[in-house]
């Protein structure tokens, strides 16, 4: 009987061991799955902050209009479009490039199921903007400056979010170098 | 008689863990396999896109603004992969001019995953020919050989599709898949890792 029991003892702890395993595997693949949704995401946030920076640096340097002084630009405070900004493709018609035509636009901008197309299927990120005034060492600056941050946030979209946690991707626009010589 | 029962008892109970154990240590190795394939793959993704990344960026190098620069690009109708993307850009600040270079995508071997037949590619580049010529000592660059997926597009400023053919868009969008070329099994979840970027065309004048 002693051997019995001991054999059941060691049955106990063999499923014990098993379960472990299984937990860890399962940690495992949704860390491998994690990556990858992260790497998709930064793509995502990189094609945003691309987009975003191809408009002009303000409101008042459209159309090559230059600028002097930092009082002439927009402040923080009226930033965002008058509409919603969307640099999703296709682009929304109803705010056409000729609203969302600088940086600031784009301020606050939610953008739903932004597509990330492979070659069989489509993975959706929901990406979100925030434009913000920045000092020459990237610090947030209390009136207007000539470096602007973008931060995007990019979350998995849907019901069920693969991405533990969103990407955010930041850039700073600098008018030195984007004004038109 | 009951020591002997308790034998037994003992001994089955013993077989079954011994079972256990073994489809522990089997179940394990998958799982390593699968990710050390995982992270191989994933590791290739990252370096071929970092290297296009560095080529495809500087698209249009000492291209006079608003020339063109975009010379080929063609896309499979069946499979839409980008077959070949040819463009100028100059390698280095000291070239006298622009050096054309091409992308021609390869295919390669298939295998078979859960039933499918997946045909594999290779991306190999080239420099100053409009189509890379046979024999691998012409070529500057290749992929690794399990990409499932390869495209280029040509966006217009508003990130849609560019419809004016070969004329210089406003962005280049790249993405591709690659799938592990060992390790894969039925049981695996990943089987491919996915890359995409989004670059401004430099070649342009807004």
């Amino acid at each position: 009987m002693q051997q019995t029991l001991l054999a059941l003892l060691a049955l106990i702890i063999t499923v014990f061991l098993s379960y472990n395993q299984e937990r860890s595997m399962i940690h495992a693949k949704g860390a491998m799955i994690d990556a990858e949704m992260e790497v998709m995401a930064s793509g995502v946030a990189l094609q945003v902050l691309e987009f975003i920076g191809h408009g002009a640096f303000d409101e008042q340097t459209t159309d090559d209009a230059k600028v002097t002084l930092t009082s002439e630009l927009t402040s923080a405070g009226s930033f965002g479009a008058s509409g919603r900004c969307d640099v999703s493709a296709p682009i929304e018609t109803t705010y056409p490039y000729t609203v969302c035509d600088d940086i600031d636009d784009f301020h606050q901008m939610v953008m739903e199921h932004v597509p990330f197309v492979l070659q069989s299927d489509t993975v959706f990120f929901d990406v979100t903007a925030e434009v913000q005034y920045v000092d020459a060492n990237g610090d947030a600056a209390t009136g207007a400056t000539f470096n602007k941050k973008v931060v995007v946030t990019v979350q998995h979209a849907g019901l069920k979010q693969y991405l533990k946690t969103p990407v955010l991707l930041s850039r700073t626009f600098s008018y030195e170098r984007m004004r038109r010589s | 008689m009951i020591f002997h029962f308790d034998n037994i008892a003992a001994t089955l109970i013993s077989g079954v863990i011994v079972l256990m154990l073994v489809g522990m240590q089997m179940r394990s190795r998958e799982v390593n396999i699968e990710q050390t394939a995982f992270v191989t793959a994933k590791g290739q993704a990252l370096e071929l896109g970092d290297w296009l990344q560095q080529d495809l960026g500087n698209a249009g190098a000492g291209v006079p603004i608003n020339e063109q620069f975009i010379e080929d690009y063609e896309v499979d109708a069946v499979t839409e992969n980008t077959k070949r993307f040819s463009f100028q850009r100059k390698i280095s600040e000291a070239d006298a001019a622009p050096t054309l270079i091409t992308y021609e995508l390869l295919e390669g071997e298939t295998i078979v995953v859960k039933g499918d037949t997946v045909q594999l590619y290779q991306v190999q580049r080239c420099e100053g020919a409009a189509t890379c010529p046979a024999g691998s000592s012409d070529v500057n660059g290749k992929s690794p050989a399990g990409l499932t997926y390869f495209r280029i597009d040509l966006l217009d400023e508003n990130g849609g599709a560019w419809t004016a053919g070969t004329s210089n868009a406003y962005y280049l969008r790249i993405r591709f898949s690659i799938t592990s070329s060992f390790g894969l099994s039925d049981r695996d979840h990943l089987r491919e890792t996915h890359w995409g970027t989004v670059l401004p065309v430099r070649a342009r004048d807004s």
